[in-house]
């Protein structure tokens, strides 16, 4: 194992000032050294509670550090987050905080950055429908490390690309499952996953209107509920269920219409937007606007 | 560090996002269950109770698949449906609904005189037709399918028109 440069440098000085008695944080980093980090972890856990060591700044700094190393090659665990992530980033903290000198801060620093990447890794990792959750608790981890480094950190690029793609997660569960003749149980967890892709859709749309992806798969995603909700009704549904029904669904597609719009305004001409309109049109029975960009599809194919 | 979890997450957005169902016509659909509707609110004579309920189209529509969808699992009370597509006035055959599509609307003088003396419901779907034959004709109103209903040209046909049905079109006199 590469050790970080602060910690042989601080194994120097441990070494040259030892005390007649065994300087433990010293044992902690030679089992680093050897790159035991288990036992590090079992060494360092103990030392920290003692009295002597309960405000060592050097003591907490080691075991961020193994709790980071740890949390960093145990990828991608679950667990791992609050069991070791959450508790590298409270050391790195707490050594901070004892070290009032600050002598030690830009060293705890750039190993808080550091653990913010590993919790940005497993954001990334857990983008998926089963570890959802997850990556939410990576990314505001994520985020805490990076505020705490700097406070005036912006972070609304990452939140842009961050909710898109939790909103197509629950897109993706919903879209999947809601065409597979759900029961009533299922059918209200697949519309709170409808929910939350809204939910995160309209948060990117609060960041900045103007983000394609947030209002055409929005526009899709209301398209295809309303779609959906008369695929699925029995042809042999009471006209009066009928009628309800299709005053939802008539709402439903108006509100995908402003979405799919926008998007158009912000990439013309694009095949996915022009079907989409067209669909849209057709959904709302307005047979001019669907024959309209009908017309502009077969004019780009013919490009 | 930002470049991979770029990559990650626009891999996430693309593989996730999927587009409008382009096949869908949820127009013909909902046609389709208000045709089977008219099966259940409509009584036909007593002759036009046997046998295979038919269902004939003038012209081609998207609503021939719901319909032989429909035809696979459902039934006019008893009777199995059937259903026909007539590409000319000549073709059409006696049926219990004659479904006529928009290219047709423009010969409904013809079509008249074609069914004359049959039981049968016409069903259009082009504005002003219910003034002029059709028993029942498919319009828009604030984006949404509705039907206007001529209780006197169902009539013409001994055709009964329940008063529920009668209470959800729009009524043409």
């Amino acid at each position: 194992m590469r050790l970080n440069k602060y910690i042989f440098a601080m194994l120097f000085l441990v070494v040259f000032t030892a005390k007649a008695q065994v300087d433990r944080v010293s044992i902690a980093i030679t089992y680093v050294e050897k790159s035991d980090l288990t036992r590090a972890k079992q060494s360092i856990d103990s030392t920290v509670l003692m009295p002597d060591y309960i405000l060592d700044d050097r003591a907490w700094y080691i075991r961020g550090y193994v709790y980071s190393q740890i949390f960093r090659k145990s990828f991608p665990d679950p667990k791992n987050i609050k069991s070791l992530g959450e508790v590298a980033y409270s050391s790195f903290l707490e050594s901070n905080r004892i070290d009032t000198s600050a002598a030690n801060r830009t060293e705890n620093n750039k190993s808080i950055y550091n653990l913010s990447v590993y919790f940005n890794n497993y954001a990334a990792k857990f983008l998926d429908s089963t570890n959802v959750a997850y990556a939410i608790i990576s990314m505001d981890n994520y985020k805490k490390c990076q505020r705490y480094i700097n406070p005036s950190v912006d972070f609304k690029a990452k939140d842009i690309e961050f909710y898109n793609a939790l909103a197509s997660v629950h897109k993706g569960i919903y879209e999947k499952n809601i065409t597979k003749n759900p029961n009533e149980v299922m059918k209200k967890a697949l519309e709170e996953h409808f929910k939350k892709a809204i939910e995160y859709y309209q948060k990117v749309l609060s960041i900045d209107p103007n983000n394609y992806d947030a209002n055409y798969n929005q526009a899709i995603l209301y398209y295809n509920q309303g779609a959906e909700m008369i695929n699925s009704m029995p042809v042999d549904e009471d006209i009066l269920v009928m009628t309800d029904i299709l005053d939802k669904t008539s709402d439903i597609f108006k509100a995908s219409l402003p979405l799919m719009i926008k998007a158009d305004e912000l990439r013309p001409n694009r095949r996915e937007t022009l079907v989409g309109l067209r669909q849209i049109y057709q959904a709302l029975l307005d047979d001019e606007k669907k024959k309209e960009y009908n017309d502009k599809l077969v004019e780009l194919e013919k490009k | 560090m930002n470049k991979t979890f770029r990559i990650v997450i626009s891999f996430v957005i693309i593989f996730l996002s999927t587009v409008t169902r382009g096949a869908d016509d949820t127009t013909s659909k909902v046609k389709a269950v208000f045709v089977y509707n008219f099966t259940k609110y409509i009584e036909w004579p007593t002759a036009y109770k046997q046998g295979n309920f038919v269902i004939g189209i003038l012209g081609s529509s998207p609503i021939f698949n719901e319909l032989n969808n429909m035809a696979l699992t459902k039934k006019a009370g008893t009777q199995p449906f059937e259903i026909k597509t007539f590409n000319n006035t000549g073709s059409i055959s006696k049926c219990h609904i004659l479904y006529v599509s928009k290219d047709y609307a423009t010969i409904m003088k013809d079509i008249l005189a074609k069914i004359k003396g049959n039981n049968t419901l016409i069903v259009t779907e082009k504005p002003g037709l219910a003034k002029q034959g059709s028993a029942i004709n498919f319009v828009v109103k604030d984006n949404k399918q509705k039907f206007e209903l001529n209780k006197a040209n169902a009539e013409k046909y001994d055709l009964k028109v329940s008063s529920n049905l009668e209470s959800l079109g729009i009524k043409i006199e």
